[in-house]
């Protein structure tokens, strides 16, 4: 009887819980992997749910964003350059932007932005010290305090590009995987609130390291795509990738025939 | 002589701001310069398909005295209808080249300000040889209907040129369409077909559809221009970017007022 008992507590030690570290290694891996990808479909099912509504807080109005600013090249740099001079650069700061590496424009088109806004901005500032009628020293320490907080708040960086024009096929796939993790160590390192871009290919790896970033819960990036004014009847790689996988929280498009299209997107007019 | 009185309004006409500017189409008719444009990249097709004498009789005929081409990085080197000056460019360089019908030098100082800071960067030798007068002018017309034609690959900005023009033929890239259009000029967009990718017809053909410009193929460029009826474009309104920020903010959870 006793034998019987202890015979079939070795087998069931033995078939359930034998502790072999390997299997017990495996066991940790699947409930992680598993913790993982729940994760990261309740980030993608928050994807798309504003912030504040979900934690029924709403920010300050002077709170400050950490934004990071995808330049594709060429025209999509000049449409995304039109938003970003809209924006309220006391709200939306620091900025960093980011450009393929081999885009020599992008950067030095976002840097002159910058410049004229940083005129703007401290022209505006010293007027208003001079119309309370402060000491000119005053304005002198005032400005420089101006100058120096200004320099801080727009940083440029340059990414990696998964595929140059006319690279091979064969190479692009070592070079995607570069790009990528340059793109998740950069995004890791700015850790930003929001993530504007409007393609084309740059962003893609960006706004996947944005993904991740949420995932890992270290900042719950807001993902922000413009479609370009130029696609009027179909969206680009980048925008249908974006869509299908619902990586983007709002997804914009510029005319009215790709919001019927594709329900979910937002028209709210044309940046150009 | 006659040039000279022609051309000097347009060499003021720069210095206008875009909201000064009537819908210009109804001055289309008594004289100003045609701009081409082909932007970053090369479009020869285009420049081929102005470069004619057809083509500048058309213009000629429609009152446009004069024909500016920013050529990019085209192969082809227009003629200009004036002799050969192409054996002097070599290819690569960012070069400026300009041809005239006329041989005069008061018109030398007629010219736009852009035109002569351009002046400034070229080199002299390279002036010497891709500048040159040609003698053939008053063969190829009356003194009534001059028409010069310049040219250049790149300039860092063409907000000069696009101001002045009185029309521009444009390539159907989103950064010179717009252009033209916040500067209000009427426009014509020529369509690269040889584009593998030829998503940029979806533009110009939504804008055509609206009325905000012309569109045309290199093959039927001529007929277009010869037909175009300009004033019936009707003015792009300008994107609002501000209802972009003004969503952003909502989503990103600040106050709704700003």
């Amino acid at each position: 009887m006793a034998a019987a008992v202890v015979s079939a507590e070795h087998v069931a030690s033995s078939s359930f819980s034998l502790p072999s570290s390997s299997s017990l290694y495996f066991h940790l891996l699947s409930v992680l992997v598993a913790l993982v990808v729940a994760r990261a479909v309740f980030v993608l099912l928050q994807t798309g749910r504003s912030p504040w509504r979900a934690c029924r807080q709403r920010r300050g109005p002077k709170e400050k964003v950490r934004t990071l600013i995808v330049l594709g090249s060429g025209g999509h740099t000049a449409e995304m350059l039109s938003l970003v001079k809209a924006l309220d650069f006391d709200r939306y700061q620091p900025r960093w932007y980011v450009a393929g590496a081999t885009d020599k424009l992008s950067l030095s088109k976002a840097a002159a932005l910058e410049e004229q806004q940083k005129a703007l901005t401290s022209a505006e500032e010293a007027e208003k010290v001079t119309g309370n009628n402060r000491s000119s020293n005053e304005i002198g320490s005032l400005r420089t305090g101006l100058m120096e907080c200004k320099e801080a708040k727009a940083h440029f960086l340059k990414v990696y590009r998964s595929r140059e024009v006319g690279q091979s096929y064969f190479t692009s796939v070592g070079s995607t995987l570069l790009a990528c993790a340059h793109a998740a160590y950069l995004v890791f390192r700015v850790r930003p609130d929001v993530i504007v871009c409007n393609g084309p290919g740059t962003c893609l790896p960006v706004c996947v390291a944005g993904f991740l970033l949420k995932v890992t819960g270290l900042r719950w990036v807001t993902m922000i795509f413009v479609e370009s004014v130029c696609r009027v009847q179909k969206l680009s790689l980048t925008g249908i990738l974006f869509y299908k996988f619902r990586l983007m929280d709002q997804f914009y498009v510029q005319w009215e025939s790709l919001l019927q299209k594709y329900p979910g997107t937002i028209f709210v007019g044309r940046v150009m | 002589m006659g040039r000279v009185a022609t051309t000097t309004p347009l060499g003021e006409s720069p210095s206008l701001s875009p909201s000064e500017f009537q819908l210009p189409s109804k001055a289309c008719g008594n004289g100003g310069n045609v701009f081409v444009t082909v932007g970053t990249t090369s479009f020869d097709a285009l420049v081929k398909a102005v470069d004619t004498e057809e083509f500048r009789d058309i213009l000629r005929s429609r009152g446009y005295n004069s024909l500016t081409m920013q050529i990019g990085r085209g192969r082809y080197i227009p003629s200009c209808g004036c002799g050969d000056d192409s054996s002097s460019e070599k290819e690569g360089e960012s070069i400026s080249y300009s041809c005239k019908e006329e041989e005069e030098e008061e018109e030398e100082e007629e010219e736009s300000n852009t035109e002569r800071n351009s002046k400034k960067t070229r080199k002299q030798s390279e002036d010497n040889n891709s500048r040159f007068a040609s003698s053939s002018t008053s063969s190829l017309s009356g003194e009534a209907s001059t028409f010069s034609v310049r040219g250049f690959r790149f300039r860092p900005s063409l907000a000069a040129d696009m101001q002045s023009a009185a029309l521009v033929i444009s390539h159907a890239g989103s950064g010179s369409i717009f252009e033209a259009l916040k500067y209000m000029r009427p426009l014509v967009v020529v369509v690269n077909e040889d584009l593998m990718d030829n998503h940029q017809k979806e533009l110009a053909s939504e804008l055509a559809s609206r009325k905000h410009l012309f569109y045309a193929s290199c093959s039927n460029l001529a007929d277009v221009m010869r037909t175009v009826d300009l004033s019936s474009l009707v003015e792009y309104p300008a994107g609002d970017p501000d209802r972009f920020v003004k969503s952003i903010g909502e989503f990103l959870g600040f106050p709704p007022s700003l």
